[in-house]
């Protein structure tokens, strides 16, 4: 089933009890009230179709030296 | 002391022309933050003490000839979610976390220590450095000095409202999504967010490991370029920490050459959230900037909303995944909005995660075509002026920052303060730039602060603080 088929407050739910956290009443509310802002976050990353081929761990290498530049000279490469 | 000196720059100054002394600075900082402090709520813990003990160790150094560089004698605070020998971490947090309560210096706050500053205390932030005041905490609750009841920003809040409000002349901040620059904003500062890995931040608590940078706030550019000049550098103890070379100087000889390029975003001075006076006081500073000698040209960032929601979704995916466990055993020693904001990073799944890390990537490949058209651009680190305190919206302040995009590609942004609102509160633009080139921003900043004195006024309830 697509992401976009699961309703929120399951999706929450499910996301809360795989971390182990049983959050108190108000909390959740305030959780499943963000819900839709949190949806929307993913749902803008995951239109950049034209990043999808690339290496995201990329990043991770440039932390490591300390340079974006790094990343952006193995970005021309690859 | 005939006057206490303005900035650190000046306040170095007078040391070594004997103007004043290093337990007369000292003095002068203790009682503003004596006169002051209960309603700014700057400190978490004063290090009267040792400061004093050090302040006259720095005396004695100097009047023996041996002078340490522009630090020496210099009262500095330090945020409190970096490690000091003096006292445990609090992170603003009742969370108990055994590592955080070993006393000892991070790199940082050693290299300060060993440059002769003289660390006055650890100053408030938001709970982990994340979210907005709390009153439910035994905390300062940070206010800000051009009007207690406004905000200081966060969460380098004691950072920024201590410099505006004279307690010390440099402080120690961490940005990952906009934390110096927010408060610089706010409080009418200047606040450099270095370029990712550039200041080590070994010895702070973490709040996005891959968007965590470590910087100064301080009055004005040439404070900023000394504070950098000590606390920036490699730092084997951080594995993010970067091996660039330092530049020749962190103020260049000639700051803001005729010719340079600056790239100006307006794209977001239109909206429910801009201040109606922001866009007169925008364009005011470009003009200055044209004026001193730079060619501007409007630009727009690349993948501005893309890059923005990716950093979002990673710091609170890095946050979440730090604070996991102790959210699991200690949900109620979490202030409320900060336990539902970590918890918040529970439901981004790993293709989430690893899709936002490939946009920062995307961003920085358009970031860096950019920079071949530009040398630095301009945009506001927040279109609104502090909130009031009370009922203080979160998604009002979220909405009115632009600061996460830079954090997200790990390049430099300074703050620079620009005017006054009808209120009399301040207004700020961040200036970005190349990774690395810190130099050049600071250079941009040192010009503008040469023909404005914006970073120079000093709030009113400084009047009477200080005997001096």
């Amino acid at each position: 089933m697509p992401d976009a088929a699961i309703p929120d407050t399951l999706m929450l739910d499910t996301a809360l009890r795989a971390a182990g956290l049983t959050p108190d009443r108000a909390s959740r509310e305030v959780l499943a009230a963000d819900l839709a802002r949190l949806r929307g976050l993913t749902a803008i990353v995951h239109g950049v179709r034209e990043a999808v081929e690339l290496d995201g761990a990329l990043i991770f290498r440039a932390a490591a030296t300390g340079s974006p530049a790094a990343a952006i000279e193995a970005g021309a490469e690859s | 002391m005939d006057s206490v000196p303005k900035t650190l720059t000046d306040a170095a100054r007078g040391l070594r022309e004997r103007r004043h002394t290093a337990v007369e600075l000292l003095d002068a900082c203790t009682e503003r933050a004596d006169a002051l402090d209960d309603e700014l709520g700057v400190y978490i813990a004063r290090f009267d003490e040792e400061a004093r003990r050090a302040a006259r160790e720095a005396d004695r150094e100097l009047e023996a000839g041996v002078d340490r560089g522009v630090l020496h004698g210099i009262p500095v605070g330090i945020k409190d979610i970096v490690r000091t020998a003096e006292a445990v971490t609090t992170g603003n947090s009742m969370v108990v976390n055994e590592t955080w309560e070993r006393r000892e210096d991070a790199s940082v706050a050693a290299r300060l220590r060993r440059a002769g500053a003289i660390i006055t205390g650890k100053v408030s932030t938001m709970e982990f450095a994340l979210g907005v005041p709390d009153e439910s905490k035994p905390f300062a609750y940070p206010r800000n000095p051009w009007d207690s009841r406004r905000w200081s920003g966060g969460s380098s809040s004691g950072s920024g409202a201590g410099v505006a409000a004279g307690m010390f002349f440099g402080a120690v901040g961490s940005d990952t999504g906009g934390s110096i620059r927010i408060p610089a904003s706010y409080c009418g500062v200047t606040g450099l967010k270095p370029t990712f890995g550039r200041v080590p931040k070994d010895g702070v608590i973490p709040l996005g490991n891959s968007l965590d940078v470590v910087g100064p706030l301080a009055r004005s550019a040439d404070d900023i370029a000394a504070l950098m000049a000590v606390m920036s550098g490699h730092a084997e103890a951080d594995a993010c920490s970067a091996t660039a070379p330092a530049p020749y100087s962190w103020l260049p000889e000639e700051p803001l050459p005729r010719g340079m390029r600056i790239g100006v975003d307006r794209s977001h001075l239109d909206g429910g959230h801009v201040h109606p006076e922001l866009v007169e006081v925008f364009d005011r500073a470009i003009a200055v900037l044209e004026d001193a000698g730079a060619v501007v040209q409007e630009v727009r960032l690349p993948l501005y909303d893309e890059v923005t929601a990716a950093t979002i979704i990673t710091w609170n995916s890095e946050a979440y995944a730090y604070h996991k466990a102790s959210l699991g055993e200690q949900w109620e020693a979490f202030g409320f909005s900060v336990r539902t904001a970590l918890a918040s990073g529970s439901v981004f799944t790993a293709a989430d995660y690893i899709q936002a890390q490939k946009v920062r990537r995307l961003g920085s490949c358009r970031a860096d075509e950019l920079f071949t058209q530009v040398d630095a651009v301009v945009s506001p680190t927040v279109t609104s002026i502090a909130p009031e305190v009370d009922g203080l919206d979160s998604a009002k302040v979220y909405a009115s920052v632009f600061t996460n995009y830079w954090s997200g590609l790990g390049n430099p942004a300074i703050n620079v303060p620009i005017g006054f609102s009808g209120e009399g509160l301040p207004f700020g633009v961040q200036i970005a730039g190349r990774p690395f080139e810190e130099a050049t921003l600071i250079g941009i900043a040192h010009r503008f602060q040469t023909r404005t004195d914006w970073h120079l006024r000093e709030p009113a309830l400084m009047n009477g603080a200080t005997d001096a």
